[in-house]
């Protein structure tokens, strides 16, 4: 048999007015999308707005950071400078009501005045060595 | 409306669901019928047919007008047929002829197939075919196609598609004899 000898004819039939529903489908389908994909953007706004704050706030301490330490000679002097200008009564009233004499309390303390001693321990320094000396050697510690 | 004012209104936001709208009236017929006689069944169809849709929207942005509309809607339409139908197979280890064999019997099943024993004869003839040469036939025999045209959505030379199809042809004609 030859294909000539068949008409051409399309048997498959498709649901009535599917023709006429489909462009609305589609129209449904891609506006979903579309609404989809705007609500994402939305709601992934506020995220975005918390990471670049929180990114900003990082950025700030960065600066910061790095502008205070930029030249350690200025930071020392502006240090001693201020610590200058404390009174050695400010300082004592500090380092008597301070729990706990930190790494930085002991390490300012040579550059303070070295002769305050003499305020407020009433004693001499013959007396002072001679207390030194009666001091028992196991007491003391590191 | 012609292809290149849709594509250029569908670049526009403002008349882009117009365009949209348009586009799948003007094409709906050819795209579903081109699916339905690859894979039958009118629900796969339905599924192929929005699917090809939908990679138009989000697609058609970046179609670059060196082809036809037309042939690129064909490409994407034949696409989504071969990749149903491969992974048909894949999906329960069919070879070839059990996946012919169960189209062959969707058309003995469906009420709504209006032909004679004779076309349901030639469909069954045709699923005995590779999938490619079955689109070949289709386009070129229902479609009326161009072999040019076949050759730009199948990116195959003219020469094999002829060639394709008449071997197509001769393999039908002695199904139709022997059945």
């Amino acid at each position: 048999m030859k294909l000539d000898e068949i008409p051409k004819k399309n048997i498959y039939e498709a649901p009535a007015d599917y023709f006429d529903k489909l462009p609305g489908v589609m129209m449904n389908r891609v506006t979903a999308r579309q609404q989809t994909q705007e609500i994402f953007v939305f709601s992934a706004l506020p995220w975005l707005k918390n990471a670049l704050a929180g990114l900003a706030l990082v950025i700030s301490f960065i600066f910061i950071f790095l502008t205070n330490n930029s030249n350690p000679e200025i930071n020392a002097a502006g240090s001693n400078q201020i610590l200058a200008s404390v009174s050695e009564n400010e300082a004592m009233e500090y380092l008597l009501t301070s729990d706990q004499l930190d790494n930085y309390d002991l390490a300012v303390l040579p550059q303070a005045e070295q002769d305050f001693t003499h305020e407020f321990i009433q004693a001499s320094e013959a007396e002072i060595m001679r207390e030194v000396e009666l001091a028992d050697l196991d007491e003391l510690s590191y | 409306m012609e292809d290149k004012e849709l594509v250029q209104k569908f670049l526009n936001p403002d008349s882009r669901n117009f365009a949209y709208n348009q586009l799948v009236r003007k094409y709906q017929q050819k795209v579903y019928w081109h699916i339905r006689k690859m894979v039958i069944d009118h629900d796969d169809a339905d599924d192929l047919t929005q699917e090809t849709f939908i990679k138009i929207w989000k697609n058609l942005e970046n179609f670059r007008q060196e082809s036809q509309l037309y042939t690129w809607i064909y490409r994407i339409a034949t696409n989504e047929c071969l990749n149903f139908l491969s992974s048909k197979r894949r999906k329960f280890f069919l070879p070839l002829n059990d996946v012919a064999a169960e189209l062959a019997e969707k058309i003995d099943a469906s009420p709504t197939l209006e032909g004679d024993e004779i076309q349901k004869k030639l469909q069954k003839a045709l699923l005995r075919l590779p999938d490619k040469q079955r689109l070949v036939f289709n386009m070129r025999y229902y479609d009326d196609l161009t072999y040019e045209q076949i050759s730009d959505i199948l990116g195959t030379s003219v020469g094999a598609l002829k060639a394709s199809y008449h071997l197509a042809a001769k393999k039908i004609e002695e199904f139709l004899t022997q059945h």
